[in-house]
């Protein structure tokens, strides 16, 4: 009978004294090691008692070999006690809340039973109270007398890293460890309970060592170098340091030695004992090796990427996987990965002898681990494995098969593995394939999946995954296979579709002229194994011939319509009719990835994702052949145009040479406004950039309209196979400006980048201009440039991807642990705590939505009409009724959208009937799942697109005067959750006569705009005799910002200051005290606001369509909220923690998700707004904005373990066990750390029984 | 020193404190936006203090305790403006994107 234990839950605390002696099989008390014989020394650190290393030996204590021995801790009796570094904080907090004679907490009775009503209430409604013990530190620190036995109390001083001094009226004295140990035990165990410790776990006085664990020798095993040499591991090294101190202070004791001697020993000590726990304490220098490399010690061990959570805990090794480099094949379906035959046979899949099976598994098993099918282990129903490398009569053991038996066999055709490529960045970088064993070395994959697992062939590796059990082997069969994935979680449209030469070759095939005779009829339709009757030929004379777009209609279910537009050209419709190609081309916007409402995109949503899949396969099958029919090149003809478009983009050129001279005259000659807030170099760079980006859009024009539409190039383009319209006009007519950082290339030599060009020349081609095209050649110089820009791209990439890379990892462990519920909630799934009510608000998955819509109305309608017989339309009545009806069960908004859509068509009462019940139904099909892990996949869609963002890239707000922190670098400010953006901004809009009223806008920017007294001041000087301080101020700017006499002497009252008639000089009567001290009183009139609104740098008049409105720079809602003449309603400003205080959380979560959409707009990325929602509400659950990360939202997880993966493991440990947590093990995180499965997903699942012994249990539980 | 609040006022007397509340925001929305309030401004939802009834029916319809709950602070702004005390919950009606109309609820505590 075997027994299996599970953990239930994890305590943490204070080893006692006590309990370290009882738990020690040793008093280790030499410091050596090995004797001359190597061997291990009793009572030294190596003392065979704690288990032993070596093969032969056995332990003395447990007597198992060192496979079977789980080790045994030893103890260290210290001379004196030291203090635990890991507790110095909370020991230094608890000796400042507690009295230093009678131990008692400073707070009278009084507040000490208030205080404990108020938690106790607190708990007793189930309302966080973690606050309480906060506001009792505090009290209880600022209590000067002890109320219990009026004591006088001294402040307390922690000395980093242990040292704990107490300020005595004689001065500071310091509190030897074993004083501060005695002060410690005096504490009751009421008044620690207070401080928000448990005294049954973890009594101060235990952070206070006597006694020292040594852990048992796996924990450090020591290795033998090649040359014999033994070195052991760091910890062993710091114990036998701590040892041999230990020793030489107790020969001291005991020799009565004079105590300066025993403190320096001491300190010693407790600088050894401090290291051996952590090495990286503040303010103790690492302890290091003979070879000056640091000692990485307890802390160390547990820290960081490479610690023990990260590495080993987190992450775990696993068996039955492979990995080899990648390649192309498009002879196998999407779903399918060809599998080496030589890794082929070194997996294996536990297949279970039925009788059904038992003749096929004899087989493998005749054929033996080296011929392929064969199989390597069969288990006998005894449980013993038999390896069969090692048996000779495997015809006898083939035979002996029978029901019971499990034969591990070489994985084969048709089993399902898991497949991945790294970086694991979204869902769909790990799925199912089914396998195909194919010759040569590398996996081979469609390429239709590229995409997904963002792979390439130039020498990217995968790994394989083989699922052993058959509860494994079916979810990877039904959730995870290829197809499954089709639909995006992300953006709500296929992320797995044609690629390249697919989309060009759909193209070729599909457009007008394409036809075939029967011969190539035949192999087309033999590439798509078609079986069915061949269609009427389009063309019968002179001999039968058939369109393309035919072929490709028979890929298409025959009752398949839809209407959409191509890319190719999107003026013109793509028209499907009954499953025929009526009109239009096939390319990406049909077949491609990212593209919402594509033929491919409601195959899988209306027909299912196996007729995607089928679909995707077949058409892939057919460019390909179709390609090797036709044929594709692209050559340097494909970018000639004629020699009159040449000349036409050289006038261009000379033209904008012309152009930039005139613009460098007028600023030389200052004849160019100025923008407000830019230097002229700025102002001139601009529009010099300007400038010369409009030649290369007017170049690029005349090449687009030249070139021969049927260029490859001009082919790939359009379909969106390859390149952009953009990378043609580089190629055919001019490079262009090459930047880095966004600006002109300008560092170099002085004054000038090479010394080619003159000093100052700011010459467009001095300036990294490429007149050239890339088919006409580079120059040297040009060259120069276009790699200088090449550079800055790379750097920006991978700075990039750092930055998001940590992102996304924040963003995976704030999320994780929220999954749907069955009611629809989302949850964590530690606490169950509630995140959002309704996941997206409509509880719709993106997946199974068309871009984030549910259903197009008018699309239903339509499909429901043919179906319906005419009639006159139903009353308007009839369908309010209905919508009131369903918006008890549907998110409203669906609801009202086809109510308006079935008015607008005049619809009968039947289809009105239909239509409702096929938006419920439509409705119950989109819904997400109970056990989505919502956060995930959230985290995910957010992360991912990350590495696409840019860097530094700014938005210029209005004429460019303003810039608008954007891109990468934003989107972590709001996920940071930082207290200001790093450009603030607001939107005013205006309400009456100043909305239309420049003069009177103006005016009032003019108030918002913050001007303080220093701004004024031109010059300042002091008379001396008079006594008197005169100032200078500027008169442009006071006129400027519209500052009067009155105002200054307004802001000036305090210091009657005078100002002149001309109101240009100010006069300060200074008093005496001021005279001595003229600097400071200059930096008090420096600050002095004159006008406007703190903080608001700067505020600029916009015209927008329905009035001006105000854009400033600088963020100060609450004040603004108070001016006049503002739309206070309409009011805007980035900075979130603003909106938190002056308009409350809900503005707050609205502001970040407002913020957060701008972000993927304006750089193009598509991220469905659920996402969004649900980060925004996870980060204001707890009523204040909270970061992603490790003092927001990770911070506020209940479990011990899921902290301490994150960040700050040693700290979160230590603040545990001091309180004497119990980690429950609920969550996600907690659970991969002990190996179990996770409570979401498939996980979810439990068995619900109600029984009188577990009753109890599940009560406390739920605590 | 949080006071009274173990002391459950009688239900007529709440169910009044919510009434005035919502009257409250009435009054603010009503005149011509003067003074401003920050119920009037396009990013704040309609905030509502649910009543004890309903409260009860809420968590035993979700099955959970008020902790687990979103919270929302005493010191909120909106929270001062509707008068609510710790452990009222507020109902949330924002405008919502994906389904019109979304209800969301938080309960009002001290601190997070």
């Amino acid at each position: 009978m075997s027994y299996t234990a599970s953990i239930a839950a994890i305590r943490f605390g204070i080893l006692s004294p006590d309990l370290i002696r009882k738990m020690s099989v040793a008093e280790i008390s030499s410091p050596d090691t090995y004797d001359e014989d190597g061997m291990p020394i009793p009572t030294g650190v190596m003392d065979p008692r704690l288990g032993t290393l070596e093969p032969g030996q056995r332990c003395k204590t447990c007597g198992n070999t060192y496979l079977g021995c789980p080790g045994h801790f030893g103890h260290i009796e210290l001379p004196v006690p030291v203090i635990h570094v890991g507790f110095a904080k909370t020991i230094y907090e608890l000796l400042k809340c507690t009295c230093r004679s009678c131990g008692r907490i400073l707070l009278s009775e009084d507040q000490i039973n208030q205080f404990k009503e108020e938690i106790i209430r607190l708990q007793q409604q189930g309302r966080p109270y973690r606050h309480v013990f906060f506001r009792v530190k505090q009290r209880a620190m600022a209590e000067q007398v002890c109320p219990h036995c009026g004591e006088k109390q001294h402040k307390i001083e922690l000395e980093k890293p242990v040292t704990i001094v107490e300020v005595t009226d004689s001065g500071p004295v310091r509190l030897h460890a074993s004083t501060v140990r005695s002060r410690l035990e005096r504490i009751p165990d009421d008044d620690l309970k207070l401080l928000d410790i448990n005294p049954e776990t973890s009594r101060p006085e235990w952070m206070v060592l006597t006694v020292l664990p040594v852990p048992p020798v796996y924990v450090r095993p020591s290795i033998t170098l090649e040359s014999g040499f033994r070195s052991e591991d760091d910890l062993t090294h710091k114990l036998v340091d701590i040892l041999r101190v230990a020793q030489r202070l107790r020969e001291n004791i005991n020799a009565g030695s004079p105590s300066p001697v025993i403190a320096e020993l001491s300190d010693l000590l407790q600088y050894h004992v401090t290291t051996y726990i952590n090495n990286e304490a503040a303010g103790t220098s690492p302890a290091m090796h003979r070879s000056g490399r640091v000692l990485k010690t307890l802390a160390q061990r547990l820290k960081g990427k490479e610690g023990r959570f990260r590495l080993n805990l987190s992450g775990k090794r696993v068996d039955f996987s492979a990995r080899t480099v990648i390649s192309p094949d498009i002879n196998i379906g999407v779903n399918e990965v060809g599998v080496p035959v030589e890794i082929a046979m070194q997996l294996t899949v536990a297949e279970k002898v039925t009788i059904w099976n038992v003749e096929r598994l004899r087989q493998l098993v005749r054929n033996g681990p080296d011929k392929y099918p064969g199989a390597k282990y069969v288990i006998r129903p005894d449980g013993k494995r038999i390896r069969l490398k090692f048996v000779h009569d495997l015809e006898g053991l083939a035979n002996a098969l029978e029901p019971g038996y499990t034969v591990e066999r070489h994985l084969q055709n048709g089993d399902i593995v898991l497949f991945n490529r790294q970086p694991s960045l979204h869902r769909m970088s790990i799925m199912a394939h089914i396998v195909r064993v194919l010759p040569y070395r590398t996996f081979r994959l469609n390429l239709a999946v590229c995409t997904p697992y963002n792979a390439d062939f130039d020498g990217d590796e995968m790994n394989l995954h083989v699922p052993q059990s058959e509860e494994a082997q079916t979810e990877a069969r039904i959730l995870l296979l290829v197809q499954n994935n089709i639909i995006s979680p992300r953006y709500g449209a296929p992320i797995i579709g044609a690629i390249r030469d697919f989309l060009t070759s759909m193209y070729l095939l599909t457009r007008e002229g394409t036809s075939f005779n029967k011969r190539e009829m035949a192999q087309l339709l033999a590439a798509i194994k078609y079986s069915g009757p061949i269609p009427e030929p389009a063309i019968k004379k002179p001999e039968p011939r058939w369109t393309g777009k035919q072929i490709f209609s028979l890929l298409m279910p025959r009752d398949f319509n839809h209407t959409f537009r191509s890319s190719f050209d999107p003026n013109r419709p793509v028209v499907i009719r009954n499953g025929e190609l009526v009109e239009g081309v096939i390319d990406k916007n049909a077949i491609g990835i990212e593209k919402a409402n594509s033929i491919l995109h409601r195959l899988a949503r209306d027909y299912g994702n196996e007729v995607a899949r089928e679909f995707l396969d077949k058409v892939v099958r057919l460019a390909n052949t179709y390609l090797e029919i036709h044929g594709f090149t692209f050559s340097v003809e494909d970018l000639t145009v004629p020699r009159e478009a040449y000349e036409e983009i050289s006038r261009v050129l000379r033209q904008t040479e012309d152009d930039f001279l005139k613009l460098k005259a007028e600023y030389e000659r200052g004849k160019r406004e100025i923008p407000p807030g830019m230097t002229e170099t700025q102002a001139f760079e601009s529009d010099v950039l300007q400038l010369l980006s409009e030649a290369r859009d007017t170049a690029g024009r005349i090449v687009r309209s030249k070139i021969s539409q049927e260029s490859s190039a001009v082919i790939m383009a359009r379909t969106g196979a390859r390149g952009t319209l953009l990378n043609i006009d580089q190629m055919v007519a001019v490079v262009g400006q090459q930047s880095v950082r966004r600006e002109r290339i300008h560092r170099g030599f002085n004054d000038r980048v090479l010394t080619f060009f003159k000093k100052g020349d700011l010459s467009p081609r001095a300036r990294g201009f490429v007149y050239n095209s890339f088919v006409s050649g580079l120059d040297p110089i040009e060259f120069f440039f276009h790699a200088v820009g090449g550079r800055d791209g790379l750097v920006d990439t991978a700075v990039r991807t750092q930055q998001s890379g940590y992102m996304q990892r924040r963003l995976i462990n704030a999320l994780e642990s929220l999954y749907i519920d069955y009611d629809g909630t989302v949850r964590t799934a530690d606490e169950k705590r509630i995140i959002q009510f309704l996941y997206g608000e409509d509880g719709v998955d993106p997946a199974k939505s068309d871009h984030g819509i549910v259903v197009s109305p008018d699309a239903l309608i339509n499909k429901l009409a043919p179906t319906i017989r005419g009639g006159a339309p139903a009353k308007e009545e009839y369908i309010e009724e209905k919508v009131r009806e369903y918006c008890q069960r549907l998110p409203p908004k669906i609801v009202r959208e086809l109510a308006a859509a079935l008015k607008n068509s005049k619809a009968t009462r039947e289809l009105v009937d239909k239509a409702f019940e096929e938006l419920e139904r439509r409705y119950k099909e989109s819904r997400v799942e109970p056990g989505d892990a919502v956060g995930v996949i959230t985290a995910q869609s957010i992360g991912e697109p990350g590495t696409q963002l840019t860097l530094r890239t700014f938005h210029f707000a209005g004429v460019r005067e303003q810039s608008i922190l954007l891109g990468l670098p934003r989107l972590i400010e709001i996920v940071d959750a930082r207290r200001t953006p790093s450009t603030p901004f607001m939107r005013l809009p205006l309400t009456g006569e100043y909305a239309h009223n420049l003069a009177k806008a103006k005016k009032l920017a003019k108030q918002l705009q913050f001007t303080k007294f220093g701004d004024l001041v031109e010059e300042m000087s002091v008379n001396y005799k008079r006594g008197t301080l005169i100032i200078k101020l500027n008169r442009e700017i006071m006129e400027d910002r519209g500052i009067t006499k009155g105002d200054i002497e307004k802001a000036l009252k305090l210091f009657e200051g005078k100002v002149d008639e001309d109101g240009e000089t100010v006069t300060i009567k200074l008093k005496e005290d001021m005279l001595l001290n003229i600097n400071k009183l200059k930096e008090r009139l420096d600050v002095i606001k004159v006008k406007g609104v703190r903080k608001i740098k700067r505020a600029i008049v916009k015209q927008e369509k329905d009035g001006y409105v105000i854009e400033t720079e600088g963020s100060n809602l609450k004040e603004v909220l108070e001016i006049p003449g503002i739309d206070h309603a309409r009011v805007e400003t980035n900075d979130i923690y603003e909106i938190a205080e002056v308009l409350g959380i809900e503005a707050a979560r609205n502001a970040i998700i407002k913020e957060a959409k701008n972000v993927m707009r304006e750089q193009g990325l598509d991220v469905d707004i659920r996402h969004l929602l649900l980060l925004a509400d996870m980060m204001t659950v707890s009523g204040a904005v909270r970061q992603i990360g490790r003092h927001g939202v990770v911070k506020l997880k209940s479990s011990v373990l899921a902290r301490a993966a994150f960040e700050i493991s040693v700290q979160t440990l230590m603040d545990a066990a001091a309180r004497g947590e119990v980690d429950n093990l609920r969550g996600n995180v907690e659970r991969i750390l002990i190996g179990k499965e996770i409570p979401v997903g498939t996980g979810m699942v439990t068995l619900l029984m109600r029984h009188a012994a577990g009753q109890e249990e599940n009560q406390n539980n739920q605590q | 020193m949080v006071k009274g609040d173990g002391k459950r006022m009688s239900k007529s007397k709440r169910a009044e404190r919510c009434k005035t509340a919502k009257k409250k925001e009435k009054e603010a929305a009503e005149p011509e936006a003067k003074p401003f309030s920050i119920l009037q401004h396009s990013l704040v939802p309609k905030h509502e203090i649910l009543s004890e009834e309903e409260k009860k029916q809420l968590l035993e319809r979700l099955g959970i305790t008020p902790q687990q709950l979103p919270y929302i602070l005493i010191t909120d702004p909106v929270v001062k403006l509707l008068g609510a005390k710790l452990g009222d919950i507020i109902k949330i009606t924002r405008e919502s994107e994906t389904a019109g109309e979304a209800i969301y609820y938080r309960v009002v505590v001290r601190e997070a």
